[in-house]
């Protein structure tokens, strides 16, 4: 039973991840440009468990979308990165989202203070 | 730098699975895995290819959402069918949605070229009704027992037909494209 309820859990969490995904890579662009490898492993260090895997093609999504713009740069180490910085629409979606994520966990932190 | 042989190989692979995408973007996104794998080497990460899954999955992530994007712009049945038939490979609802639109498709092309042939072959082409039948299309002259609708209005009514069957099942494809895109955007995967 305890066993069922953890698996619920883990696929909750895993949802919760992926839905927050693309709030977090703009959340972490906000202040810095940044290369894949630095993305996963600044998320994974905040407790996202991002897969290394699943943040390139995300990151091919907010290019597409103009959210973010990509620049090849020789960083000295035998070969270059490919670096990720927001645009003005990226800024513009990221403000917009963290208004309506505040709203939310407003609303969650209502629902957990009631009950 | 060289990564190691089973590094290249999945490089390899990802390229191969990459092949519909242009030559640009294809080196684009060969080239940032490299640097990802070359970066982990040089941390002296044991297994590199840790959290990729399969070279095909990994290069089928980005084709799909290539291919959705870009039927969205052509808006063409073609490349809307197209890019949802790519699409159906890891998604049964895409398949399901995407073959009665097809279908759709088809008979909305049969309707136009009858209503094109019909002032050619007024006797063979039209819509025919009988007691288990009302079809547009032709017969094979062997049922005797239905008859074909007479009148000036069939030709350009069933040219409309055609062409309102076309344009629903061509906006459906794109709704279909969209709610695609937007399941991605929703779980955050492409």
């Amino acid at each position: 039973m305890q066993d069922n309820v953890q698996t619920e859990v883990l696929a909750w969490r895993s949802q919760l991840r992926k839905g927050t995904l693309e709030l977090a890579v703009l959340l972490a662009l906000r202040k810095q440009r940044c290369y894949g490898l630095q993305l996963v492993d600044l998320l994974n260090a905040a407790n996202l468990g991002i897969s290394e895997g699943s943040i390139y093609p995300l990151l091919a999504r907010l290019r597409a979308e103009k959210k973010v713009q990509t620049e090849w740069v020789d960083s000295g180490v035998g070969h270059a990165h490919k670096y990720y910085e927001l645009t003005a629409h990226g800024q513009e979606v990221l403000a917009a989202m963290l208004v309506a994520w505040d709203e939310f966990s407003r609303a969650f932190d209502g629902l957990t203070a009631k009950n | 730098m060289m990564l190691p042989k089973q590094a290249e190989e999945y490089l390899k692979q990802v390229r191969q699975g990459l092949a519909s995408l242009g030559q640009d973007e294809r080196d684009d996104i060969v080239a940032e895995l490299r640097s990802h794998l070359l970066d982990r080497q040089a941390q002296g990460r044991a297994n590199l290819l840790e959290g990729f899954g399969s070279a095909e999955r990994f290069a089928a992530s980005f084709v799909i959402q290539s291919a959705l994007r870009s039927a969205l712009v052509q808006g063409t049945s073609w490349a809307l069918g197209r890019a949802l038939f790519i699409a159906a490979r890891d998604s049964v609802l895409v398949l399901f949605g995407l073959l009665p639109l097809l279908l759709a498709q088809f008979v909305a092309l049969g309707f136009l070229v009858c209503a094109a042939l019909k002032p050619f072959f007024p006797d063979q082409l039209g819509l025919w009704v009988g007691p288990h039948a009302f079809f547009i299309g032709t017969t094979s002259g062997n049922t005797p027992d239905i008859h074909q609708v007479d009148g000036w209005w069939v030709f350009p009514a069933v040219a409309v037909a055609g062409v309102l069957l076309f344009w629903l099942s061509n906006r459906l494809m794109v709704g279909l494209v969209r709610w695609r895109l937007h399941q991605s955007e929703k779980t955050g995967q492409p």
